[in-house]
């Protein structure tokens, strides 16, 4: 590694690696346990963690279009929810159709492609620029940063259910 | 001048800033809930957290002592000046002192305060320098260390944020 940016790769590469790890051997009725009636599942972690590195990064910083849509992957996962997941209610959580958690790690994995050629061609200085949305005003910078954050943050959630389920030793 | 350094830095102060709100409020019963027997509660996962940055910060990457032994927090809180978190039984989760939140985030302030000094330090070149992790018992880079700092500590501020979502729902 020779530069800062390659830091963020690292910690992207070693959430979503995480993140595969976590899910392996999980049946469906544990992909889709509540913890409590308010929480979320870990199926619907994955698909808004994909989402989330989709908009930020293929939508917002390379202002182009997402790979969701591109890639039609509403209808190869039969998810109709719009948006990201971002503010989901506990119904829509729960509503989440039943998806084949292999397609999901493919989007996924075409959204990490994609992102990886967006911050490839980022340079120091795109860090400063302006990204507006409903009045609220922010900088690449700030948003890969907030990736790595919010990203992980759903990781470990899904490693604590995975944990709370299973226990430690799952 | 904006450098990639910048978002590194805004993610320090993201997942730490989130901490200290999502903490904020709690009960000492809340704090010390654990949803399962062998689940880890918010005490401890805030505490873990700011070892966590002391340890890489202070020890791993800039070779000198933590904070938690040269400033004596561990025993401000009572603790053992070897304890860490990592690898730790559920029972020890459980038997968790019910130190004081305050206290932590006093400590992690001095210990996220160094981060960012070392993070400002740093230059392009010292990426792909290895430094030994005692602990793990490897040579890691910092180039790697940094991105993993983010991710390890993302990680358990989500699960600060589950936990107190299970205890008070999803506006509580």
């Amino acid at each position: 590694m020779n530069s800062f940016k390659d830091s963020i790769k690292s910690g992207m590469t070693e959430y979503l690696d995480e993140l595969k790890q976590k899910l392996e051997g999980l049946t469906e009725a544990e992909l889709r346990w509540q913890a409590s009636l308010d929480s979320n599942t870990i199926v619907w972690l994955v698909w808004h963690m994909a989402r989330v590195e989709d908009n930020w990064i293929n939508g917002v910083i390379a202002s182009g279009e997402t790979v969701w849509d591109s890639g039609d992957w509403a209808a190869k996962t039969d998810i109709t929810i719009e948006g990201n997941g971002y503010s989901n209610t506990p119904d829509e959580v729960r509503s989440l159709p039943e998806v084949d958690i292999a397609d999901l790690f493919d989007y996924y994995d075409a959204v990490r492609s994609a992102a990886f050629s967006v911050i490839d061609n980022l340079k120091d200085t795109d860090m400063s620029n302006e990204f507006s949305r409903g009045g609220r005003s922010t900088t690449f910078g700030w948003i890969l940063g907030h990736v790595v954050v919010e990203e992980s943050q759903h990781l470990g959630q899904v490693a604590f259910i995975r944990g709370i389920i299973r226990g430690l030793n799952g | 001048m904006a450098t990639f350094r910048d978002p590194i830095k805004s993610a320090l102060n993201e997942y730490y800033g989130k901490l200290k709100q999502t903490v904020g409020g709690l009960t000492p019963e809340e704090l010390l809930w654990q949803p399962a027997p062998e689940s880890n509660h918010i005490l401890w996962t805030a505490w873990h957290m700011a070892r966590v940055s002391d340890r890489w910060a202070n020890s791993t990457v800039l070779g000198g002592q933590e904070l938690w032994i040269r400033d004596g927090w561990a025993k401000k809180l009572g603790m053992p000046e070897d304890r860490y978190g990592r690898g730790e039984t559920a029972d020890q989760a459980k038997k968790f002192p019910a130190i004081s939140i305050a206290l932590v985030l006093e400590y992690y302030d001095a210990a996220h305060a160094a981060m960012l000094a070392m993070i400002d330090a740093l230059e392009r070149s010292d990426m792909d320098r290895e430094v030994y992790s005692e602990y793990r018992g490897e040579s890691l880079n910092i180039g790697w260390i940094l991105g993993h700092i983010l991710t390890e500590e993302s990680q358990h501020l989500g699960q600060v944020a589950y936990i107190r979502g299970m205890q008070r729902g999803i506006d509580g």
